[in-house]
């Protein structure tokens, strides 16, 4: 009876063991190639997508594909695989795979810390990973940074605009070398930091909304706060007033109270510095239901898509001003409109194109000619990511300055009307409001 | 009646003695925050009196769940950590029913719209009240005379489940309801102004308050209900069905949760799997703060608490703001632990007086 049973468990043993080898096996046939191995699941919930004959190298999205960003996260990493489709999944002679991954928790509705950290390791341990398209938000792109600089894995990101991510910060002290612990850089962003937001939209309060005493909430996140302190900076420059600077708690019962404090400032306008994932819309509706339709609310690029604010605010959304780096989607030429156009057709609709799709597909853009040029290592990524020099792409033209800054500078602002994302104008702020560090 | 039916090593809240310098401190306490809010209410009184109407509000679906705490609380002396999440789940459903099933959003007629809210809570309450009674069947009712902590990490863990549950079927985003009860002013003087959406919320939780009160103290399954708080065995001798004395208690408390919930989806209209959760502990603080196992002391605690969330949150001169909200709820909490555990109004009396 033992010995049988021995026998039973040995057979098994075998039979698993042949498994796993035909499955690797199987693998190989398949894709024609054994040099890309995918990110795990837990990090990456899709397999790897790659052209015909397989595929050598392998790129990254990081972005939150859970909670309030989900709509624009989902169609940014549609436009990364438009844009390898149309170039055969190839980066000159170079045959890439791109994997979309995710650093938010469905708990946290939102980016999370501790799958930040667990993302960037599972990129250095991989091998055949030559470049992570992302981050999305800037707190995960601090935790993501100094874990990619010591594998010199290039990262470009096409969204976050938290500005001690590559020059001096308003937040923190040691910014940015602390996040470049081997002393040379390897990240870079195609969206302009806020300190260019920031001024911008200080900027626009002043000039088109006339306003004059300016209520600033942040939700105490890196990107919320660096941005209130770039906008706070611009408007003292700007001699306009900051009728009070306070953050918001995103676990609030109700934002009401708040709203009766920022009444009694007499403040006649109030600028969310944030995401929406924090409650941003419920903070829409409640402002509104407080300070009244006469009150201008102004909110940064943290609160698109737009989809979501309405979606929690209601009603309240409307009128709400949101702004975004760089020209509007149905302004952009050449390259960029045929890139509207195609892509457009693909998701429902020129007009579904969210902005930061467009940005996306530049940062995969960016990153597969640098891979072109490279001699394959991580290391010649990078440095070929540094001499970016972008002409005529989709977000226009422009280059990566040493910090890694796009040199491109224009704010658009747009309203929400109707439900809808209207264009209101570009703002370039001055340089002397602008501040390089 | 007395309240020594309880033997001391299970009256962790009962303090020694107490000695008359706290008493001292804390009167100069409250003669500070007294003193804070009339300056506030001279200074602008429109918005004293906004933000106190919000606290009214706050403090009215507080103390719905927090009577949901003491009622079980009061029998048991179990505290039903699972019942902030119960109420999560009631109004998650009750958004459920009033954006998909019943379409009410929008400034719908007051003849469609009432009708079906009214039924909306009725399923709502029976929904909390059935699960509530099947977590005390399945997670408590073997653990009666466990050791204390047993019942107690069991209802923590009640709580994660009831989360994980409201996470799977609503997702993460916040189910938000918009223009579902009109909010417009009801009034307005010298821009005080009340919506009809918190009035509802008030004036739907006063007669259920009241009713609950009616309901322990002049009725026989009320008489049986305090029979078993006092005494468990002896209530049995007596003939009282303990087990559907305590399944009606939970019963109750459920209900209470699911219409706390439904009037949380009209004001302030916005739930997450994660809001009963905090909830719950800002109702359990005021339970305790009120005196737990006291029902009126769980409403007078609800109300200072809301209070005080709305008067820090929403005053202008000298408070703390938002940020400091959740550390002075808690400080509260603490505070009457150690210098109070009876609560503010005195006796802790499991009958419910």
């Amino acid at each position: 009876m033992k010995h049988g049973r021995w026998t039973i468990l040995a057979i098994a043993a075998i039979a698993v063991l042949g498994a796993v080898v035909a499955g690797c096996g199987g693998d190989d046939a398949g894709s024609g190639s054994a040099a890309v191995t995918d990110l795990p699941a837990s990090s990456c919930p899709a397999a790897s997508l790659k052209g015909p004959d397989g595929a050598d190298y392998l790129i990254a999205s990081d972005l939150p594909l859970q909670g309030a960003s989900r709509p624009q996260t989902e169609q940014m990493g549609k436009a990364i695989e438009f844009v390898l489709n149309q170039r055969g999944f190839k980066a000159g002679d170079k045959k890439i795979a791109y994997q979309a991954c995710d650093d938010a928790t469905a708990q946290a509705a939102s980016w999370d810390s501790a799958k930040c950290t667990a993302n960037a390791n599972a990129y250095v341990a991989n091998k055949s990973l030559i470049g992570v398209i992302g981050t999305f938000n800037s707190g995960c792109a601090k935790l993501v940074i100094p874990i990619l600089n010591p594998a010199a894995i290039a990262m470009v990101s096409p969204a976050n605009t938290y500005v001690g991510l590559t020059q001096g910060g308003p937040v923190e002290a040691g910014e940015p070398d602390k996040y470049y612990p081997s002393g040379k850089r390897n990240y870079a962003r195609v969206v302009a930091a806020d300190n260019f937001q920031g001024p911008a939209l200080a900027v626009f309060a002043q000039t088109d909304l006339k306003l004059k005493n300016v209520f600033v909430l942040n939700d105490g996140q890196l990107y919320g706060a660096g941005l209130a302190n770039n906008f706070r900076d611009a408007a003292k420059k700007l001699n306009m007033g900051v009728a009070g600077f306070q953050k918001w708690d995103s676990k609030s019962t109700s934002f009401e109270p708040l709203g009766n404090t920022i009444k009694a400032t007499g403040a006649d306008g109030v600028f969310l510095a944030g995401i929406v994932d924090n409650a941003g819309g419920k903070l829409v509706k409640d402002l509104r239901a407080v300070l009244g339709p006469d009150v201008q609310i102004l909110t940064p690029d943290g609160f698109t898509p737009i989809e979501s604010v309405i979606k929690d605010a209601g009603k309240a959304a409307e009128g709400v001003y949101v702004s975004v780096a760089g020209p509007p989607v149905d302004q952009l030429t050449g390259k960029g409109k045929a890139f509207v156009e195609e892509f457009g057709a693909t998701v429902g609709g020129a007009d579904k194109v969210q902005v930061y799709s467009a940005y996306a597909a530049q940062a995969a853009e960016v990153l597969l000619d640098a891979i072109a040029a490279s001699d394959g290592t991580r290391q010649s990524v990078v440095d070929n990511l540094f001499k970016t020099n972008v002409t005529d792409g989709i977000m226009g033209s422009f280059g990566l300055d040493a910090n890694g800054d796009t040199t491109a500078g224009g704010v658009t602002m747009y309203q929400i009307k109707g439900s809808k994302q209207v264009t209101v104008k570009v703002v370039t702020p001055d340089a002397s409001l602008v501040g390089k560090a | 009646m007395s309240t020594q039916t309880h033997d001391a090593s299970r009256n962790w809240f009962r303090p020694k003695s107490r000695p008359t310098v706290q008493s001292i401190i804390g009167l100069l306490l409250v003669a500070a925050v007294l003193a804070w809010l009339v300056v506030n209410l001279i200074a602008s009184p429109a918005q004293f009196m906004t933000v106190l109407v919000l606290g009214i509000t706050f403090g009215s679906l507080y103390g719905l769940i927090a009577l949901g705490y003491t009622l079980v609380y009061g029998i048991l002396e179990l505290i039903n950590f699972a019942h902030g999440d119960l109420f999560m789940l009631g109004g998650l459903l009750s958004g459920s029913f009033i954006i998909s099933v019943f379409d009410l959003q929008g400034g719908k007629a007051w003849y469609v719209l009432w009708p079906l809210l009214l039924l909306t809570m009725v399923i709502a309450a029976t929904f909390c009240a059935t699960l509530n009674i099947g977590i005390e069947a399945v997670a408590y009712r073997r653990l009666r005379n466990a050791p204390r902590l047993a019942p107690l990490i069991t209802a923590v863990a009640m709580s994660f489940i009831l989360q994980g549950v409201g996470l799977i079927f609503w997702g993460p985003r916040p189910t938000t309801t918009n223009n579902l009860v009109s909010e417009s002013k009801v009034f307005d003087i010298n821009g005080f102004s009340v919506t009809w959406n918190k009035l509802v919320v008030i004036l739907v939780t006063a007669p259920v308050l009241i009713g609950l009160i009616w309901l322990v103290q002049k009725t026989r399954q009320g008489k049986a209900m305090r029979a078993v708080a006092q005494d468990m065995q002896a209530a049995s001798m007596m003939g009282i069905n303990v087990n559907r004395t305590i399944s009606f208690t939970f019963a109750v408390g459920g209900a209470l949760a699911g219409v706390a919930g439904i009037l949380w989806m009209i004001y302030p209209g916005s739930m997450r799997f994660d809001t009963g959760f905090q909830t719950g502990l800002i109702a359990f603080t005021a339970a305790v703060l009120g005196g737990i196992g006291n029902l009126r002391g769980a409403v007078a605690g609800s109300m200072v608490i809301g209070l005080i969330q709305a008067f820090n949150e929403g005053l202008s001169i000298g408070s703390p703001g938002s940020n400091w909200t959740q550390s002075i709820v808690f400080s509260i909490l603490i505070l009457i632990l150690v210098f109070r555990p009876e609560g503010l109004l005195g006796e802790r009396t499991p009958e419910g007086q």
